[in-house]
């Protein structure tokens, strides 16, 4: 079946939102995404949330090795428009983006300004896998004690600490949300601290 | 705490909206939408130009649901409008492009393509035409036909999408400024709300979805006696003006590209403002500057109005409360305005039970110090 623009992406809509707001629990969006019938060379999860928050007024960067290709086709399914990664509301680092990629997007997107902190970007990161095994430490607003997430990226490329110095100026910052194989979504808005789990 | 949640009416309520639909209905007649659309223009265009919303079928939909009261008619378009994807911009419309219906000038008689009094209230005698209460279908055909005969032959061959405009023609007299074109990106204020001070793109749309009665008002009072001005009619032009869509997929950005999606009727006016104003060698010289007026529909008072205001916002002269961009624009807006009086009638009980206290309060300190 093909994937309703208005009703699929509300169902998907509200478990993003969810896991928005309960930074670190982890939302399958999977009997969405499995209706997607083209393969544009990103995780079916990505393209869902790509038709949920893209329309013409967004300006988008993909990290990947097929940017132009990409460019296209998400410009021509949203009338979206590719930018610089310092002017993008979104920035989408694919699963075959370079390893320097993602420093890079957390180094140059735009974290907002003191009086429209809500106008920053957010960075849709494709992992490996995300699960709730206990390696990062979640607390802040929306988690009631902590909580545990664990993010397999590629390189394992120190994403937590990019992550904390560019929202060291609160109310600036980035949020995150990832996606993975088996669709599921993983929301980090900037109020979430991390803290990395000590063996012993 | 501010506020507490009003509970229970349900019943109430439901029987209350029944009310309203009976109050609508009780007569046995039914507004047909077309026949709102065919007669209701002036309403029409008015509720369109408030609403931000060009689309005559919805609004004669809205004004029926409304029973024919224009802010409720507004309130409806614009509830529906903020649900609306906005999926594209049209491309930039110039209004010397207009396919005019009407078209006059108050400052000269003879204007380059003369002037064309069109469709208007304004030479009418303003009686009641009992007549009309039996008139009928098959008459009104009949009178458009024989209309439509009689006019059919157009000897005269004035391109009428192609009149040049009154103010251009002082432009080359040198007799006003000749004024560059402000090609920024507009402001929007249906997305970032105002802030002050304000730019003059977000004055405009402020201003051209001001409820009529509202910017009517505010223009007289500049006009009358808070700082007396007295602008003339430059140029009054109602037409259609055809809006194109750039293609949205790429950068391709050229004439051939751009889509035709349709027409829309607006009322334009530029007013010219004869200012004294001091020489370097202190003698005092005429001066002219202008405002600008564009409205959604035929509305002349309103767009008239309108010009008033943007002249007066562009002097800013802080003696008068209609030179003041605060009093003009936070106040003029129809949903906003009506919507803050009407909250007036909902649930305040908290909030008047503690004046109430207090009241009672100091009366009480009051009775028992005498």
């Amino acid at each position: 079946m093909k994937l309703d623009l208005v009703h699929d992406i509300q169902v998907a809509y509200r478990k993003t939102l969810d896991s928005m707001s309960r930074p670190g629990l982890i939302r399958n969006i999977y009997s969405q995404a499995e209706k997607v019938n083209m393969d544009i060379g990103c995780f079916d999860s990505t393209l869902v949330l790509v038709l949920m928050l893209f329309d013409t007024e967004v300006k988008f960067k993909v990290c990947s090795e097929r940017e132009a290709e990409l460019n296209k086709l998400i410009n021509q399914l949203t009338y979206a428009k590719a930018t610089e990664v310092e002017s993008a509301n979104y920035i989408l680092v694919l699963k075959d983006s370079e390893p320097e990629d993602l420093e890079n997007a957390f180094r140059m997107a735009y974290p907002g300004d003191l009086l429209d902190p809500h106008k920053a970007a957010t960075i849709i990161i494709e992992a490996d896998s995300v699960s709730n095994e206990r390696a990062l430490t979640l607390t802040g607003p929306g988690i009631e004690k902590e909580r545990y997430i664990d993010v397999k990226t590629k390189t394992n490329d120190g994403w937590v600490e990019f992550r904390a110095e560019k929202n060291s100026e609160y109310p600036m910052g980035i949020d995150l949300i990832f996606t993975d194989r088996n669709d599921n979504i993983l929301c980090l808005p900037r109020t979430t601290q991390i803290a990395k789990q000590v063996v012993g | 705490m501010g506020y507490v949640a009003v509970k229970g009416g349900t019943l109430a309520i439901e029987e209350s909206a029944k009310r309203l639909n009976y109050e609508r209905l009780k007569k046995g007649v039914v507004m047909d939408c077309h026949r709102i659309e065919g007669g209701m223009r002036c309403l029409i265009d008015q509720v369109m130009s408030e609403s931000s919303l060009y689309n005559e079928t919805l609004a004669a939909l809205a004004i029926k649901q409304a029973e024919g009261s224009p802010e409720e008619a507004v309130f409806l378009m614009r509830a529906y409008r903020s649900t609306l994807p906005r999926k594209h911009y049209s491309r930039t419309v110039e209004c010397a492009d207009m396919l005019v219906e009407r078209r006059i000038s108050a400052s000269f008689k003879d204007i380059p393509g003369g002037q064309i009094l069109g469709a208007a209230n304004d030479y009418t005698h303003r009686l009641i035409d009992f007549s009309l209460s039996e008139e009928t279908d098959q008459e009104a055909i009949n009178w458009v036909g024989d209309y439509i005969l009689e006019s059919g032959v157009d000897e005269e061959m004035t391109d009428l999408a192609n009149l040049p405009k009154v103010l251009d023609y002082l432009r080359e007299e040198g007799l006003i400024p000749a004024c560059e074109n402000d090609d920024s990106e507009p402001d929007d204020v249906t997305k970032e709300s105002l802030q002050f001070p304000t730019s003059r793109s977000e004055r405009l749309q402020i201003l051209t979805r001001g409820q009529t009665g509202a910017v009517t008002s505010l223009g007289y009072v500049a006009l009358r006696s808070y700082g007396a001005l007295h602008p003339t009619v430059g140029e009054l032009r109602i037409g259609n003006l055809s809006i194109y869509v750039d293609n949205p997929f790429d950068e391709r950005i050229g004439d051939e590209d751009a889509y035709y999606i349709g027409e829309i009727k607006v009322t334009e006016v530029e007013t010219v403002f004869p200012e004294d104003v001091q020489t370097l060698n202190g003698q005092k010289e005429l001066e002219f500057s202008l405002g600008y007026g564009i409205c959604y529909g035929q509305n002349e008072t309103k767009a008239i109005a309108m010009s008033i205001l943007d002249h007066c916002l562009e002097t800013g002269n802080q003696e008068y409360p209609t030179h003041n961009e605060e009093f003009v624009l936070l106040h003029i807006d129809s949903v906003e305005s009506t919507g803050f009086i009407s909250h007036l009638k909902l649930p305040h009980y908290v909030t008047f039970q503690s004046k109430l206290d207090s009241v009672r309060k100091s009366k009480k300190s009051k009775d028992s110090t005498q």
